[in-house]
């Protein structure tokens, strides 16, 4: 923190110095050239105004329109070279330069600031969002917990068979819940400003390995194979994210496909990159949806139907900043002959 | 039916302690029971439970210095449970001493299964290895006298330090070795902390002993984490 501060006010000089240095060269060069000292004035208010917009607060560009005058008045009016400060309009071309340079530096801090509440209005924004849209995927799972739970423990007359059943919903809600609140942990963990991913060089195979395991253990009636090249493939990547970004997507064909009964993961290396994509043979996406489906407001996936949770929004909108976080690209289309593909790239680099 | 085998149970929330509890002792177990960190210490001693499971969160003390304390004396296993979000915590469990590791929340049949093949490595690492010198699982055999590893009876040419690290997989059958553990055993301590070379060592062991480098069955990534070998074959008197 400390030295950030630092390196601004070094860059804060450094501007200052740049743009007054640049502005005595001109004014130098053009003295020889045209053999007037008119523009000097107007050239000077330039540098006064480039500093006082890109510097922090008011200081340097008072400064800046301190030392112009000093310049202007010694080295580039008559006489040459000399403080003179009888000359007539002094005062008001030092007036002057010091009311450019507050005017700019106040306007710069305004638009500072205006820019500031947008940005956080629009976080809060987000944030709202997200809660409320927690709260209703939260409360459709656990209205069926509690009511499933109270049946089993309000003595109603209810078969074995009904019993294990209910207990099966249950347990199928409650980890439900469990991955929403995984991708919502990543998901703020990525969208905290400055995202926490751990790079490391993985093997490609070993990724796909792990969440081919995890996705298998969930839906074991379906069949997930896995397509990488032969040789070795090293990508720069934060594994777990990458494997929960893979999960989350096999997760989805299943769940959304609604006929899945193939999911496959395919690797290839193109132009440098990692080409990822996970494909089904499911219902495919609805083309309304396909155009933002990673932008991720949550509020417009809402399914109250139970079988078409509406975890798609958070989900898929924790993949992208995933693979943004990473310097990639995600996008998802449907297959000529039926079912989705969601792809994406992670630099080799 | 023999002695039932003493559990300790080290866990401060009193409704996971309740279900394990409830687990365990329907399972046969015998079970005891501490909500604290130094109140485990002290059972530990006492008792000399077969198994310790502990979580990681405690009140009082770090689960990772009572994992720490243990070790300093004993070699009992203990099983550390831990939340679910911090792959840093398991490595520094494992890395202390942990035998394994089990993420919360966890179903009653990866509870049992962790907690048997723990114990079950302890009473004695391997007793099919230590009378032939071969340990096997499917269809791979790793010979430590000879040095060699088979996959189906047909050697399959690793290289010294790939010979090193499936041996050394093989002698932990069934326990997570983490990066940094497999790194320093093979190349010494003072090999920088780079998880490449291991990657590419592992993925060229993969090539020559699995069938799918991306669907392995003998040797599997715990992302994050490290890497486990397929527990052995003399698990075949566990059946029960």
């Amino acid at each position: 923190m400390k030295s950030n501060k630092f390196t601004r006010i070094i860059r804060n000089i450094l501007i200052t110095v740049g743009a007054l240095s640049s502005a005595s060269l001109i004014c130098y060069l053009l003295m020889n050239i045209v053999q007037t000292d008119t523009h000097v004035p107007q050239i000077f208010i330039l540098a006064i105004l480039i500093t006082a917009a890109m510097t922090d607060g008011y200081i340097y560009g008072a400064i800046s329109s301190v030392i112009s005058m000093i310049l202007a008045n010694f080295a580039f009016t008559t006489p040459y070279f000399e403080i003179n400060f009888s000359f007539a309009g002094y005062p008001l071309t030092f007036i002057t330069f010091l009311a450019v340079s507050l005017f700019v530096s106040w306007l710069m801090a305004t638009k500072k600031k205006k820019d500031r509440i947008e940005l956080e209005a629009e976080r809060e924004k987000l944030r709202s969002d997200l809660l409320s849209s927690v709260s209703h995927d939260f409360r459709t799972p656990l209205t069926s917990i509690i009511g499933y739970a109270s049946a089993l423990t309000e003595d109603i007359a209810l078969t074995d068979e009904t019993k294990s059943a209910l207990a099966l919903e249950i347990k199928d809600d409650a980890e439900w819940l469990l991955k929403v609140l995984e991708n919502i942990i990543s998901l703020t963990r990525l969208s905290g400003g400055d995202a926490k991913i751990n790079k490391q060089s993985e093997a490609v195979e070993e990724i796909i390995g792990d969440a081919l395991i995890k996705i298998r253990k969930k839906y074991p009636a379906v069949t997930f194979t896995s397509d990488i090249p032969d040789e070795i493939m090293m990508v720069p990547m934060d594994g777990l994210l990458i494997e929960q970004v893979l999960v989350n997507l096999a997760d989805n064909s299943v769940s959304h496909g609604n006929k899945t009964s193939r999911v496959s993961f395919k690797v290839k290396e193109r132009d440098g990159s990692a080409c990822f994509s996970v494909e089904d043979d499911g219902d495919g996406i609805d083309e309304k949806l396909l155009p933002n489906l990673f932008e991720g407001s949550p509020l417009n996936s809402h399914g109250s139907d139970r079988s078409v949770k509406s975890n798609l929004g958070i989900g898929l909108s924790l993949c992208n900043s995933i693979v943004k976080a990473h310097g990639g690209t995600m996008k998802a289309e449907n297959l000529p002959g039926g079912g989705a593909r969601v792809m994406f790239t992670l630099p080799m680099k | 039916m023999e002695k039932k085998e003493k559990i300790l149970i080290v866990e401060d929330d009193k409704r996971i302690r309740n279900y394990i509890e409830t687990v365990l002792k329907a399972a046969g177990y015998d079970v005891l029971i501490s909500k604290s960190g130094s109140d485990a210490m002290g059972l530990v001693t006492s008792h000399c439970p077969e198994l310790v499971l502990l979580d990681l969160g405690l009140p009082d003390i770090d689960g990772l210095e009572v994992l720490k304390s243990i070790r300093e004396w004993s070699h009992m296993p203990i099983v550390v449970v831990s939340a679910r979000t911090d792959e840093g915590e398991k490595v520094s469990a494992l890395d202390l001493g942990a035998d394994d590791y089990i993420t919360k929340p966890f179903g009653t049949s990866e509870l049992l299964a962790r907690i048997r093949t723990a114990i079950r490595h302890t009473r004695s690492s391997n007793p099919e290895m230590f009378r032939s010198g071969k340990f096997v699982t499917g269809e791979l055999t790793i010979d430590y006298e000879k040095r060699r590893v088979y996959v189906a009876g047909r050697d399959v040419g690793l290289t010294q330090n790939e010979y090193k690290l499936v041996s050394l997989l093989g002698k932990y059958a069934g326990r997570v070795l983490t990066y940094d553990f497999i790194i320093k055993e093979i190349w010494g301590p003072n090999m920088n902390t780079d998880n490449r070379i291991l990657r590419v060592n592992m993925a060229n062991i993969r090539r020559k002993i699995e069938k799918k480098p991306a669907e392995p069955q003998y040797i599997y990534t715990e992302v994050g984490v490290g890497y486990r070998m397929e527990d052995g074959e003399s698990v075949s008197d566990d059946q029960d």
